[in-house]
């Protein structure tokens, strides 16, 4: 929008008066001029003299152009990485990482075998692994290795007896004894491969299976004899298998703490060799 | 419950409320951050609205909803022009969860007589001058 300004030079002493109808950018109406000169004139500005009967007016007239709304734009570099990432994010990605998954639970038998109780279990699912990462960021796929430790508790009346090459069995606990004690312990190194979700936030859930390798399984079992003996008796060599498979299930509530479920439908003893059973376990899950 | 509602009308700018009313709008952009890389920042959340094309009637009333918010903001820089607000850097009260709360509002000219309006409402523990050296502010 353009406005005119109107500066006055020289003011004769005659008096002269803006009537109310005057138009705003009007400085002085004059009546009846007898002459009207334009000294200078273009674009920008116009000089005139006005005389009447009585006064001479010298006016000097400059349209300025008004100065134009200035424009503010704000921006925070974090909306940036989010413009990157969207910009960007339309890849998958490769990534590597460490510690993730330790859990610790409970691990209870899915099948009915006489004496085996619920045990425990724990370990790291992810010492170490590398994730391939959806282009939303939310979803990836996660391959691994990890460790983990089990212990098989065998109780109720019976406990773990030696059948002879690395062969054991659940079998009644012998008459006059009490206070047994058995168990199965089983360590390797477990390599799982994931699905990962992220659904609410970092809240998520993750499927999976997890190949297990048995490196070593060892069988104790532990009594009391009539006459108060105490006898403990480990049994190493087993025949475990080396490679079984479960399945994994996490829910993660926020991004450390979590819940998991585990089967593992693969006997760990060969056939006839050892106790056979499948296991249900879950516990709590830290590390998504 | 209504004691609850009350307690989180309180708690929320109007400024935030303008941007939920918005949200919807033609042609408005509406960016939610929390958590991630806001963290880094010391700043747990981040809402803005960009209308870029607000008719006045719109622009007067988030106006309006800023002029509140700068009677109740703890501190302020404003400047104004023609009389309009035209840039605005509000600390407000702390929230109920006790992290330090801001509301930023930039209003610039659009086509046609419209007005472009940014507003944002950012929560985190950062300090007023931590969060003013973060924003990167061009003025042409």
């Amino acid at each position: 929008m353009i406005r005119f300004t109107i500066t006055i030079l020289t003011l004769a002493a005659a008096s002269v008066t803006a009537t109310a109808s005057t138009a705003p950018d009007t400085l002085k109406t004059v009546e009846n001029p007898t002459e009207v000169t334009i000294v200078t004139g273009g674009s920008r500005s116009l000089s005139l003299t006005v005389k009447s009967d009585s006064s001479r007016y010298d006016f000097l007239a400059e349209n300025t152009p008004e100065k134009s709304e200035p424009t503010i734009d704000i921006s925070f570099p974090f909306i940036d990485n989010v413009r990157k990432q969207h910009t960007k994010g339309r890849r998958t990605k490769w990534r590597s990482f460490a510690m993730r998954g330790i859990y610790a639970g409970a691990s209870i038998p899915s099948d009915a075998v006489p004496g085996l109780r619920t045990g425990w279990e724990l370990g790291i699912s992810q010492l170490s692994g590398v994730e391939l990462l959806s282009p939303s960021r939310r979803t990836s796929l996660t391959a691994g290795v990890g460790y983990f430790y089990r212990r098989q508790k065998v109780g109720n009346g019976s406990h773990l007896s030696d059948n002879g090459h690395g062969r054991i069995a659940i079998t009644p606990a012998p008459e006059g004894t009490h206070s047994h004690s058995s168990s199965i312990s089983s360590f390797g190194l477990q390599l799982p491969v994931m699905l990962k979700q992220q659904l609410i936030g970092p809240t998520g859930m993750a499927v999976g299976v997890v190949g297990l390798w048995n490196t070593y399984t060892t069988a104790s079992t532990k009594w009391t004899d009539a006459d108060g003996t105490t006898c403990k008796r480990k049994m190493k060599g087993l025949h475990q298998r080396a490679f079984t498979v479960d399945a994994l299930l996490i829910f993660n509530f926020g991004s450390e703490i979590g819940w998991y479920a585990r089967y593992s439908p693969m006997h760990l003893f060969h056939r006839s060799t050892g106790p056979e059973y499948s296991l249900w376990s879950t516990g709590v899950n830290i590390g998504f | 419950m209504a004691i609850a509602f009350m307690a989180l009308g309180a708690d929320r700018t109007k400024s935030a409320a303008m941007i939920e009313r918005h949200s919807s709008a033609p042609g408005a952009e509406v960016t939610v951050i929390k958590g991630g890389d806001l963290s880094r920042y010391g700043l747990s959340e981040y809402h803005s609205l960009t209308l870029p094309s607000a008719t006045a009637a719109t622009a007067d009333e988030i106006a309006a909803a800023v002029s509140a918010d700068i009677a109740s903001a703890t501190d302020r820089e404003v400047s104004y022009h023609n009389g309009r607000i035209k840039y605005a850097f509000l600390t407000m009260p702390t929230a109920d969860d006790g992290l330090n709360r801001y509301v930023i509002y930039v209003c610039n000219p659009a086509k046609s007589g419209r007005r472009r309006v940014v507003l944002i409402d950012i929560k985190g523990k950062a300090t007023a001058r931590q969060l003013q050296n973060l924003i990167k502010i061009t003025s042409k």
